[in-house]
């Protein structure tokens, strides 16, 4: 008996992360990538918004990328003939919408020789919000699992599957965080915190674009006021600079509109990046292509 | 032979009539309190010897509920955080002691404890890129038994034997402790004696297929006579039925006449285990010993219809292989082929393709409804079957409507299609009874229900986690 590979709920920052890839020994071995967080995945489930949708081949014979957006980055999803179901799905379906989707693994070399990961879709659907948000809540509470751990194993002197074990790590997931370790080396897990704070306080309407006052009392609504004010500048700014270079398909590069959004304005480094953070959680802006912006 | 048939017309049964109505009443929650009070009275009393305090057990206890009710905090890291918060030193709890198996937590270290194999295996591990190997059975003393993995192959080790093991550590598998026997641990023989004879009792949801030598207690939910002709045209009587324990429930037969009636609450010494349909089930004969023990010795009949149907991870099922009467909570993320609109030959019953039984040929194919799908919690995954009667409640509509809508779409994958709409990528739980074949693990689900959450309360109490833990 074969056991079925589970669907991973795994947010966009840690796929996008991921570059441990074990490739089956024989042709129908499963493949698998291993997270920095050491979660061995062959499957994924994600849901969330479709921003993007290009069919690469014919209308006789379509290949679909497709890219849908989790509150912490996005995935990259691929759909073609060996995948009758999922292409006539992305065929119908809008942009931007809510989208599930349960994917195998796939990898392949990126312009620099990195290792890029993608899903090939098996099965899709539009689903509602509610669906979204409670894939974002599974989502989390899957990370924070790993991130407990990981946090407590990275204080450990030494790193051994009894010592991993000790701290409450199953044993596939010792031997697999043992693995992402020796790849990886020590995780910045202060970022995957941060990340899944945000992306569940973006179900709570009382968090909703103030990400910057949650404890500011008195202070809080000039602050979102601000907050608002550098947001819809940003936004402004960047559909000039959009239309200025015809660059409606792939977006403007992040790092040179941050330095220009910051020269001409009073625009800080940390605001930018802040509210720039927020615009994306939000669904307003993406990155079309990775360091680039582009508005939805 | 005659077991085969008794346990065939048994199981059918259960499959396809299911639980009785009273089946699925509210008041989970007592039953889980219930279960688990006797264990929380030892880690009450472990939190009270680590912090000498006048801090009174309510007290203890009301903290132990915050940290693991309200914020989800395993147990053994509640204990700790408790005695740090009280100004003890959590390394205190569970230093080096012997415990007996019942009084053993999850976050145990140093521990030493006596019991008897009541069942080792062992199986190759892969680590670092080579194969090892590696030990797990149950160990069991006269309180209990417990799970155990074994990193180390010496000294050999068989059923029955009585060891003493020093150095040992614990840690939560699958909301169980589990016993950790590894490089640094001691594992000594000891004489017989030293551990009392009934020691092998066993929890439900611990049978596995061909053990021997059983000890198991539980309340027989229903119990039915029958009888049948041996090849030397003898008429005999056998007695089966579901025993259920606060693990589980489980098919038994009694090669016997113990004088069973519903709602005992039994003791059955030397019983032992076979597989039907990738289902464990119990069985004893008349060389078994077979107690009544009090009433109040297990929870009432309705009390354990409930528990048994308490959420279980899939992961939880696919490990043990079966379950009877179980729910789970999971995403249905395939509608697969041969869902939706389907016709059966009329002599086996078997889906027929294109008019034609690949057995009986060219048939007037029967019309059916069902739904195949595969439902995923990320602990595991497992392919679910719903009949006719819970496609249609699914669907909105009935087999006549299907055919009709099939007819005037000249298309039967119409039907499939509306099941996708409302099944795909929905959070569900399904109850039913799970078993384990070829294929794979599998769930003939006798209800089906859509999972109402409420996200903003889920994602506050994820905040509250994170602000904890950070």
């Amino acid at each position: 008996m074969t056991r079925r590979e589970v669907g991973w709920r795994l947010f966009a920052q840690e796929f996008m992360d991921t570059d441990l890839y074990l490739e089956g020994e024989e042709e129908r071995d499963p493949n698998y990538l291993i997270t920095p967080l050491g979660a061995k995945v062959n499957r994924v489930f994600v849901v969330g918004t479709m921003t993007e949708k290009e069919n690469v081949k014919s209308p006789e014979d379509p290949f679909w990328n497709t890219r849908i957006t989790d509150p912490t980055g996005m995935h990259f999803v691929s759909a073609g003939q060996y995948q009758p179901e999922a292409t006539s799905q992305f065929q119908q379906m809008e942009i931007p919408s809510f989208a599930a989707v349960v994917g195998k693994i796939n990898v392949y070399e990126g312009d620099d020789g990195d290792l890029m990961t993608s899903l090939r879709a098996e099965n899709v659907k539009n689903v509602g919000e509610n669906e979204r948000d409670l894939w974002t809540l599974k989502a989390a509470k899957s990370t924070i699992r790993r991130l407990k751990l990981v946090d407590k194993a990275q204080e450990l002197d030494e790193l051994s599957k009894d010592s991993l074990m000790e701290l409450g790590f199953k044993e596939e997931h010792a031997e697999n965080f043992l693995k992402a370790h020796e790849h990886y080396g020590e995780v910045n897990t202060e970022s995957y915190w941060n990340a899944i704070e945000n992306a569940v306080k973006f179900i709570l309407p009382e968090y909703e674009s103030k990400d910057l006052t949650v404890e500011t009392g008195e202070e809080g609504e000039s602050e979102i006021e601000d907050f608002e004010k550098i947001k819809s500048e940003i936004m402004e700014l960047l559909e000039e600079k959009i239309e200025e270079k015809g660059a409606s398909e792939h977006g403007v590069d992040f790092n040179d509109f941050k330095a220009y959004v910051t020269e001409e304005t009073d625009i800080s480094d940390s605001e930018f990046e802040e509210a720039v953070d927020d615009l994306r959680a939000n669904g307003e802006l993406y990155e079309p292509v990775l360091g680039n912006l582009n508005t939805i | 032979m005659y077991q085969y048939h008794t346990d065939l017309y048994s199981l059918n049964k259960l499959l396809y009539h299911g639980p009785g109505p009273d089946f699925y009443e509210q008041g989970l929650l007592r039953c889980i309190f219930m279960q688990d009070e006797n264990k929380l009275a030892s880690h009450v009393e472990d939190i009270k010897r680590a912090l000498n305090t006048d801090l009174s057990e309510e007290q203890i206890k009301d903290e132990i509920e915050i940290y693991t009710e309200k914020y989800g905090v395993p147990l053994g890291n509640a204990k700790r955080s408790i005695i740090k918060k009280y100004g003890g030193d959590p390394q205190s709890v569970s230093k080096g002691v012997e415990k007996k198996i019942e009084d053993i937590t999850s976050d145990e270290k140093g521990l030493a404890v006596k019991g008897r194999i009541v069942s080792i295996n062992s199986k190759e591990i892969e680590k670092d890129g080579e194969t090892s190997q590696m030990r797990y059975g149950i160990l069991g003393d006269d309180t209990g038994t417990i799970q155990m993995n074994l990193w180390k192959m010496t000294p050999e080790l068989e059923q029955g034997d009585t060891v003493k093991m020093e150095n040992t550590y614990t840690n939560e598998w699958q909301g169980e402790a589990q016993l950790q026997v590894g490089d640094r641990s001691t594992i000594e023989k000891i004489e017989d004696d030293e551990v009392p004879s009934h020691f092998n009792q066993l929890n439900v949801d611990d049978i596995r297929k061909d053990m021997n030598g059983v000890v198991l207690s539980g309340r027989v939910m229903s119990v039915e006579e029958k009888t049948f002709t041996t090849d030397d045209g003898e008429e005999k009587s056998l007695f089966s039925g579901i025993l259920a324990d606060k693990t589980g429930k489980i098919q038994f037969t009694a090669w016997h006449d113990f004088g069973l009636n519903e709602g005992d609450v039994i003791e059955v010494q030397g019983g032992y285990s076979n597989e039907f349909r990738g289902m464990p089930q119990f069985a004893f004969s008349d060389n078994a010993n077979v107690n009544k023990l009090p009433e109040d010795e297990l929870p009432s009949k309705e009390e354990l219809e409930k528990i048994s149907t308490r959420v279980k991870s899939i992961g939880e099922l696919a490990e043990r292989g079966s379950g009877i009467d179980v729910a789970v909570e999971a995403v249905m993320i395939d509608i697969k082929d041969g869902s939706g609109l389907i016709f059966r030959c009329p002599e086996c019953k078997r889906v027929i393709q294109k008019g034609a039984c690949r057995v009986h040929g060219k048939v007037e194919g029967q019309a059916d409804l069902r739904v195949k799908g595969v439902l995923d919690d990320e602990s595991g995954a497992l392919t679910v079957i719903m009949n006719r009667e819970l496609t249609e409640d699914v669907l909105g509509y009935d087999l006549e409507k299907a055919m009709e809508i099939a007819k005037d779409e000249m298309n039967q994958a119409v039907i499939k299609d509306d099941i996708e709409d409302v099944l795909m990528a929905q959070s569900v739980t399904a109850k039913g009874n799970v078993s384990t074949d070829d294929y794979g693990v599998m769930l003939i689900a006798n209800d089906i229900e859509m999972n109402q959450v409420d996200v903003e309360k889920e994602a506050e109490m994820i905040l509250d986690e994170i602000q904890e833990v950070r």
